[in-house]
Order: C-alpha cells, then structure tokens, then sequence
C-alpha cells in the first residue's frame, strides 16, 4: 500500500508522535488480516463501522476503519525514526 | 424557537464545548454580523446595546452588585490569566489551589513559580473525593495572599464545596478566585455567598453561547494590575489605559457578534434554562447508572451522594482510553472527550493516571435513545 502523505497529531501528551496516514488504497479484510505478522491484531468486524488495531512488538500501535483509505499510527518515544521505517517498509508489502 | 441540530452524529463532549447552542444564539450572532459594528458604550447602534444587556444578565447570575464588575474575556482562561497575573504576586508569596484544577490555572501558577518564585501549595483530595480541608486548613496558617479553588471538575464533575474554604481563606486575609468555568449555567455560582473575590468563567460551556466568550467578576476590594491594554475605543485622548471597571481589563474591540450570542443564551436560560438542565442530569444519572452495570467498565469517582454535574468519567478494560474515543468516534460516531481533560493533576488522586479517563457530557438536548445507543456501544467494547 502506497502512502499518498502522513499528518502529525496531537494529543494530551508531550513527545507522543501520533500520525494519520493516507493511502493509495482501502483497508479491505485481505490487507486487515494480513497486519496480524506485525503483532496482536483486533479486528471488530461487528462494529458498525468495522475496526481494526494492531500493537507490534516494537512498540507501534496502528488502528482504523474497514473500507476507509487511513489509518491512525502511534510511534514509540524510543526507536522511533527505525520504526518509522520499519512501518512504511510493512506497509509497502501490503497490495 | 428550538435548538437548531444538524449533525448526524451523537455529541456527548458539551463539557468541552456545548452543542447545540441554545436557541437564538446563532440568529444573535448573524444577526449582529449583517448590521453595521457598532462600538458598545458609544451609542453608536440605534438597538438596544447587546454587550450591556449581556453584561447585566451575567452580573445578576453571579451575584454581582453592578455590572462593571463583570469583564468581558475571549476566554476563561484568559480571564484565569488577568486575576492570577493581575494580582501582582511577588517572589516568595504564597498561593494555594487544588488538585482539580485546570491547566488554564496550574500554568499561570506554574509560571510565576519559575519565574519569579512564588509558592504553591496543592490540595489534594480526602477520602471521600472532596477537597482536603485537612490539609487546606494547614495551608492557611501559610498565610497565602491568593486562593484558586475549581468550582466543579471537568473530569469528573464533582463540584467542590468552596464556600466553607472561600470564608476561611478571607479570614485569613487571602484573596479568592473561583474558576466557573464548568459549573456556571450548569450550577449556581452567587459569588458573594460562595466568598469568591473573583470569578472567572466561559460562555461556551454551561451557558450555551458561542465560543469566544467568556469574562471575570471582580469583586469591589479588589484591584487587579491590567495585563494588557490598548485599544479601547473610548477616552482615546489619556495616555494610559482607564482604570475603571471593566474596561480597565478589556483592551482590544469588544467581539460583539458572540456577546450578542451570548446574551440570546441567557435570555433563553432565563425561561427554558431549569426544564433543560433538569432533563440533562436525569440523563446524566441514566448514563451513569448504564455505565456502572456493564462488566468491563471503570467509573471514576463514583462515589454515591457526591454532588456532581452531569457528565461521567470512565474507562473499558482491554481499551486504551485513547482507543476507546477512537472506536466510540469512528465506528460509532459518537463524539466524546479523552484523555486528561487538561487536569493533569487530578487523575493521580482518581486512580486514573497516566493516561487519563474517556469522558461523556450529555446535555438536556441529548436524547435518551442517543444515551442508549452509547451504552450499547460500551457495552459492545466491553465485550
């Protein structure tokens, strides 16, 4: 999945790096379920709006909606530059 | 006329801002941008002067002997600003507030104690979620000059019994100042009967107005430095800013539109205000006693008799509280508040530290079917 461009987030804390990313293409199933390698995959396809999350082992928590073209990504304080890296490389294998 | 709802969504984060606004708030405000400015005071506009008749209201809802005593702010946390920095506090002065408080209070405090060194003592909470009088007694014997007390939490809506501290803190010869900027429409703030020297307070909560509104009561023995001046449209000609109330704190040109907004609020407060607000803490109490029966969820300073406002703070097992707004906003869309509220401090007595509790502020427009709709969606959370 190609990121078209990322927006930077704020919340109630300081040196917290939230960011909403906006892809090429919607979040369907296939690509959901396939962010289970990253780590522990929720995915609450009886919500009204299907929703999913994920929390990988180096800290990155990703979640968003079923059918929708974003998702909302939370980078660790520590590491955070190679998990950036690490996100968009994940992301790139996802077609 | 009828509050003017046009978002499909379920809007339950009126402590943060209050939606929709009461009736004839937006008539008010257009009404006001499609006629000439008018500079208020100068009798400039052949209608009735908005501004004062505003003014007036506030100044009977507060207690106020006369209307000057009530300025007008963008804000109540610029109002927040021109007490604390107003009063002129000098290194090693002594201020005491609480652990409810907002940043709109802590940062101001927390910049003079940086800056130029006065002392604060923090309040905490006694055992049964109320201010610690204990400890607040002791703080006196300090001899503070300056006392900030919360009227009511915007975490978890408890509203603190300052009248008893307020009388205590004048005998000891302090100044106090009552940040309403929650409780204020909501619950009564008559300010001489409450011992508050100064209130500061917002339009666009409790009173249903339009952001951007907001002002300070200043009591008559009280003598606020101005923090900022300038413009005033009037008296031009004196090289220093005029020194009376109110406009000795309100540079700048008035924002007319939303003071005419304003004033359409408490009008409309003044009729259908008791009916509104009684249907919001009955749904208040429905949506809490909804949230206390599903397994999985917290509730935060539910404590039974506390007098508290209508909103509630809680939390779901197995969520985040930031994941838990997410869900509620994007699959739900409900629109509700998380986090730490801007009251940092107070989540470390609640039990909610570090990361803070997900919020829900219904209001009396809110409906029952959109309360049950909300607790069906925790519920399914919490599943």
């Amino acid at each position: 999945m190609t990121i078209l461009y990322r927006c930077k987030l704020e919340d109630c804390f300081d040196g917290i790096a939230v960011y909403s990313s906006e892809f090429a293409d919607p979040w369907d199933e296939p690509r959901i379920q396939a962010l289970a390698w990253l780590g522990k995959l929720d995915y609450y396809a009886d919500f009204p709006r299907p929703l999913f999350r994920v929390a990988s082992a180096d800290g990155l928590f990703i979640k968003g909606l079923a059918g929708t073209t974003q998702c909302r990504v939370i980078f660790p304080r520590t590491n955070r530059a190679e998990t950036m890296r690490h996100f968009e490389s994940e992301m790139s294998k996802l077609d | 006329m009828g509050f003017v709802q046009t978002a499909p969504r379920i809007y339950l984060n009126n402590s943060a801002s209050a939606w929709p606004p009461a009736p004839g708030v937006i008539a008010a405000v257009a009404s006001a941008l499609e006629h000439l400015p008018v500079q208020p005071g100068r009798g400039e506009s052949s209608g009735a002067d908005v501004v004062a008749e505003c003014r007036q209201r506030l100044a009977n809802l507060l207690g106020a002997r006369s209307p000057e005593r009530v300025a007008f702010t963008p804000s109540a946390t610029h109002a927040l600003n021109l007490a604390i920095l107003g009063l002129g506090l000098k290194r090693g002065d002594h201020v005491i507030t609480s652990v409810t408080e907002h940043n709109s209070v802590l940062r101001p405090l927390a910049r003079l104690a940086d800056g130029i060194g006065i002392r604060v003592t923090v309040v905490g909470l006694d055992e049964h979620g109320d201010l610690d009088a204990g400890a607040f007694g002791l703080a006196l014997q300090d001899s503070p000059r300056l006392v900030v007390l919360n009227h009511a939490s915007n975490v978890t809506g408890r509203v603190n019994a300052v009248s008893a501290l307020f009388h205590k803190a004048k005998a000891a010869a302090a100044v106090t100042l009552l940040d309403a900027s929650q409780s204020l429409g909501h619950w009564p703030v008559n300010a001489p009967e409450l011992g508050a020297d100064m209130v500061s307070f917002t339009g666009h909560k409790g009173l249903r107005g339009p952001v951007g509104t907001g002002g300070l009561y200043v009591a008559e023995h009280v003598e606020l430095e101005q923090v900022m001046v300038g413009g005033t449209g009037v008296r031009s000609d004196l090289r220093l800013h005029p020194s009376e109330m109110p406009i000795r704190l309100e540079a700048g040109t008035s924002n007319v539109p939303a003071l005419a907004g304003l004033n359409a609020a408490l009008l409309w407060r003044e009729t259908d205000g008791p009916a509104f607000l009684e249907q919001e803490n009955r749904l208040a109490l429905d949506l809490r006693e909804g949230l206390r029966a599903i397994g999985g969820v917290r509730l935060f300073d539910d404590v039974p008799g506390a007098t508290r406002l209508g909103l509630v703070s809680f939390r779901v097992d197995g969520w985040e509280v930031e994941d838990t707004g997410y869900a509620l906003d994007q699959s739900y869309g409900i629109a509700c508040r998380t986090g730490l509220h801007c009251a940092p401090l107070l989540h470390a007595a609640i039990g909610s530290a570090p990361t803070g509790t997900v919020r829900f502020s219904p209001s009396g427009a809110t409906t029952e079917e959109e309360i049950a709709h909300a607790l069906e969606a925790v519920r399914r959370l919490a599943a």
